[in-house]
């Protein structure tokens, strides 16, 4: 659990760019028509703004999961370790159990690349976690420039 | 010299200083307003007539427009606005202390002077205002579509195309989606804020013999920058200088004999 807040205080900053970035792209105009029909500052912000933000919300998540994806060293400092025999999330109830240990691609490859005895025999696994992460990540960031590229199409009218 | 006709002669013109208080939709009384140390609007003091369509005119600047939105409380909106004295909407004082605003909002309308529609369909924007009065019910909420639309003369040109998105619509049209939106919750008073000017002159035609319609159902006040608008389409005019109300009376007066000199040499386009 603690490993995720450091995470989540590490990321905190590219979640805000993007959000503030999509807030700043609505304008006023719509606000002040949704409050001359009545609507309050939160109706107007949940009805209105919060749906036109959404997809530069989620770019900014994904964008943060793809940073925090290759942040190894807080999480060596925190509490990741070599092998665990069960997974954080399963079936059982309550289904994330935060007190169990958990492992990581990026602290794996430092392991099995420079703690292992037979450094030459581990290469290929090396390489192929590297392979995975770096898969992973890019994969993240496409997803995140395809969701920015659908909200420019949706809202793009409104750039006059 | 630019000669100015007022076109519409309203039978039963009404003594503006004397309204009684049935016929009255709105009072200002000793309205002050300040941008923080600017004063912007002095001692403005006027009775607005129901059922009539009041235009707001004068040079840009003059404070028409804020005049306006102090009507619908949009200026709270900034923060070193302050204002001062009462503006009575049925016998209440809107900035008393405990008024609800948004319920202050549902009951007097505005459009503003570039169309905003939401980016939803057309029938979403419409019913945006029932919706946050809690109306889901799929009939009553066709209904209001259908009877708004038609309202702003717009259900012939989008009946079959209600599900699209408002942005497919062109500037006119979207103009009156948004009156269609604003007088589907059914307000007292509409107000409009230079609600052509963005607008084509054909678009400008079709929106200005709309307001005449309106105001069989709704109190309606303009801000025009244009005052052959202004005599075309109003009952009463009130001309405005530099945040002060200089001459208030019914169309035909002010434009034909007005009282004040001001007022004279702006309608007769010695300054614009």
């Amino acid at each position: 659990m603690w490993s995720a807040i450091t995470l989540a205080i590490l990321t905190l900053p590219v979640v805000i760019v993007s959000t503030e970035e999509g807030l700043s792209r609505i304008p006023s105009t719509l606000r002040e028509g949704s409050l001359a029909l009545g609507a309050t500052k939160a109706e107007t912000l949940w009805r209105i703004i919060l749906p036109m933000a959404s997809p530069a919300i989620m770019t900014g998540l994904i964008l943060a999961v793809a940073r925090a994806a290759g942040e190894v060293a807080p999480l060596m400092l925190v509490g990741v370790v070599k092998s665990a025999p069960m997974l954080p999330v399963d079936g059982n109830f309550p289904y994330f159990h935060l007190d169990r240990k958990f492992m990581h691609l990026g602290f794996h490859i430092y392991d099995v690349g420079f703690q292992s005895p037979n450094v030459e025999a581990a290469r290929p696994l090396v390489y192929a976690t590297s392979f995975l992460l770096v898969t992973v990540i890019v994969g993240l960031n496409l997803t995140a420039i395809s969701v920015r590229n659908h909200l420019r199409e949706k809202y793009r009218s409104l750039e006059h | 010299m630019i000669s100015v006709t007022p076109t519409n002669t309203q039978a039963g013109s009404f003594d503006l200083a004397n309204l009684s208080a049935a016929d009255t939709a709105l009072e200002i009384q000793n309205l002050n307003l300040h941008y923080g140390e600017a004063q912007a609007l002095y001692d403005i003091s006027m009775k607005i007539p129901k059922n009539r369509v009041t235009a707001f005119i004068g040079p840009s600047g003059c404070g028409k427009s804020t005049l306006l939105r102090c009507i619908n409380r949009m200026n709270d909106l900034v923060e070193i606005c302050k204002v001062s004295g009462e503006i009575r909407l049925h016998e209440q004082n809107i900035y008393a202390k405990n008024i609800d605003v948004a319920a202050l909002r549902r009951q007097v309308g505005m459009v503003f002077q570039r169309p905003n529609p939401f980016p939803k369909s057309i029938y979403e924007n419409v019913v945006y205002g029932m919706r946050l009065q809690g109306v889901n019910d799929r009939r009553r909420l066709d209904e209001v579509v259908e009877r708004s639309l038609k309202g702003a003369a717009l259900w012939d040109e989008v009946k079959d195309r209600l599900n699209e998105s408002a942005f497919g619509l062109s500037g006119g049209q979207q103009q009156r989606l948004v009156i269609a939106r604003a007088i589907a919750i059914e307000p007292e008073v509409l107000l409009l804020d230079e609600p052509t000017s963005a607008l084509d002159p054909i678009s400008t035609l079709t929106i200005e013999e709309l307001i005449t319609e309106l105001k069989e159902q709704f109190t309606v006040v303009i801000v025009t920058h244009n005052m052959q608008q202004a005599a075309r389409v109003s009952d009463q005019t009130a001309f405005m200088y530099m945040g002060k109300l200089i001459e208030y009376a019914d169309t035909n007066t002010l434009f034909t004999t007005p009282q004040k000199k001001q007022t004279e040499d702006y309608i007769t386009g010695r300054y614009g």
